[in-house]
């Protein structure tokens, strides 16, 4: 069970075999980074940002990313808009109903520290990095849809230089 | 009618129990004295051919740091009447009458006003927390002395 | 005989090869459940009730009358094939064959159980 992650560890053995393990290594980075399918998790005003870039000016469908509305179909999900303690439960029990390998984008000022509400708030859990653990955090109130892409293009880079042997 | 017309009118009916405040808002804003007179006030407005308050905008508590206060925002939809009025009382023994019979849209608003001040409310009948997580055992949220290890108030600026 | 056993053979690795594919892969790939991951999809709230619930029968007549005039297709086939050696007699045997099911198929819609709603 899971003999793939044994692999890459008896590739390297053989004379020659670490240029098959890091060329698996790149097929199976392109592939997953060029096909991040997100979840549909828009909580505020950042969601119409997200909706804003998923639809036709600046298209998310560009980068290989669609929109699927249960997380056992999705490998990313964009917290977009301010997540409250009441919600925050909710999100992790998300992440966790995820299946590896997956990936989280904190979007907006309320998702990366609280934002505008890290002030004089009592319900406003501030920041999702308490709850969920971060890859990439995209500051703004909201982040314009060229920030947001340029973020989906900083995770594709970080997807791009995963190794097998350090999969989960 | 106008301001003048209004406070005339509620004077009269309710002497002495009611009293203007000049907060220099448009709506005139009343002070009514006695709590306990909530619910036959609200009552009376509603049934007054004049008046014939049949909305409650809004219902909210104040905490100004030595007295609770619970503002009524109400109109009339008919007679395009729309005033303010609130009530004004210690900490001790917070405790309002529910005008739910009166106006329905109060049940939640007096909910959310128990759940985050403390103010308990007679024949109410539903006090379930619904705003907070489940969980939340640190006390009532909006009193001027409240705080968590995760509160920040904002810091005064010179 | 010979085609028996090749019927045979065909059945034997249509099915290993779906087994192997299913074993193959189990033993490849990662696995890491853990309780909050297996739990049911319930938009991210705890589930209340049974998954499993009644469905509703039009399932079943559909089914039904699929298997019905599917059969009668399976017998329409080699009298196709074989048309042209047949005579009068199995051209008059076979109206009648459909004839009885086609009665079945308009007191099936007469009934009503052809709508989907």
């Amino acid at each position: 069970m899971g003999l793939i992650k044994k692999v890459p560890v008896y590739l390297e053995k053989v004379p020659g075999g670490g240029i098959v393990s890091t060329s698996l290594d790149w097929v199976f980075d392109q592939s997953r980074a060029s096909s991040l399918w997100y979840l549909l998790f828009g909580t505020a005003c950042c969601a119409i940002e997200l909706m804003a870039t998923g639809a036709s000016r600046y298209d998310f469908d560009r980068l290989g990313m669609i929109f699927r509305a249960s997380p056992r179909q999705s490998d990313l999900i964009i917290a977009a808009g301010t997540i409250t303690k009441k919600m925050a439960p909710r999100l992790r029990l998300l992440y966790d109903q995820m299946a590896e390998p997956r990936y989280v984008i904190a979007m907006g000022g309320c998702t990366v520290g609280g934002g505008p509400f890290y002030y004089d708030s009592y319900a406003v859990e501030k920041g999702i990095d308490h709850i969920v653990p971060v890859d990439v955090y995209i500051p703004g109130c909201p982040p314009r849809p060229e920030s947001l892409l340029e973020g989906c293009i900083t995770l594709q880079n970080k997807v791009k230089k995963e190794k097998m042997k350090d999969w989960s | 009618m106008d301001r003048d017309e209004l406070t005339k009118h509620l004077t009269e009916l309710f002497p002495d129990k009611i009293e203007l405040l000049e907060t220099g808002k448009i709506e005139p804003f009343f002070l009514l004295k006695n709590k306990d007179d909530l619910v036959a006030f609200c009552k009376a407005i509603n049934k007054d051919e004049k008046l014939d308050i049949d909305y409650l905008c809004c219902l909210g508590g104040v905490d100004t740091g030595e007295r609770f206060e619970v503002v009524y925002n109400v109109a009339s939809m008919k007679k395009r009447i729309r005033f303010d009025f609130k009530l004004s009382f210690k900490y001790d023994g917070a405790e309002v009458d529910s005008v739910q019979e009166i106006w329905p849209a109060a049940n939640w608003y007096e909910r959310e006003m128990w759940e985050l001040y403390g103010i308990n409310i007679r024949n109410h009948g539903n006090l379930k927390r619904f705003l907070l997580p489940d969980d939340w055992d640190q006390g009532y949220p909006m009193l001027k002395n409240w705080d968590a290890p995760d509160f920040k108030r904002m810091p005064e600026v010179e | 005989m010979e085609q028996y056993l090749a019927v045979l053979i065909f059945l034997l690795v249509g099915i290993g090869l779906v087994l192997f594919t299913f074993f193959f892969a189990r033993l490849i790939r990662p696995s890491n459940p853990y309780k909050a991951k297996n739990q049911s999809y319930e938009c991210a709230e705890q589930p209340i009730g049974n998954s499993w619930i009644k469905f509703n029968n039009r399932f079943y007549i559909f089914a039904l009358i699929f298997v019905v005039f599917d059969v009668e297709a399976v017998f329409l086939f080699p009298w196709a094939v074989a048309f042209g050696k047949l005579g009068l007699f199995a051209l008059i045997e076979m109206i009648i064959f459909i004839l009885i099911l086609v009665f079945g198929l308009y007191y099936a819609w007469r009934r009503g159980v052809l709508k989907w709603v």
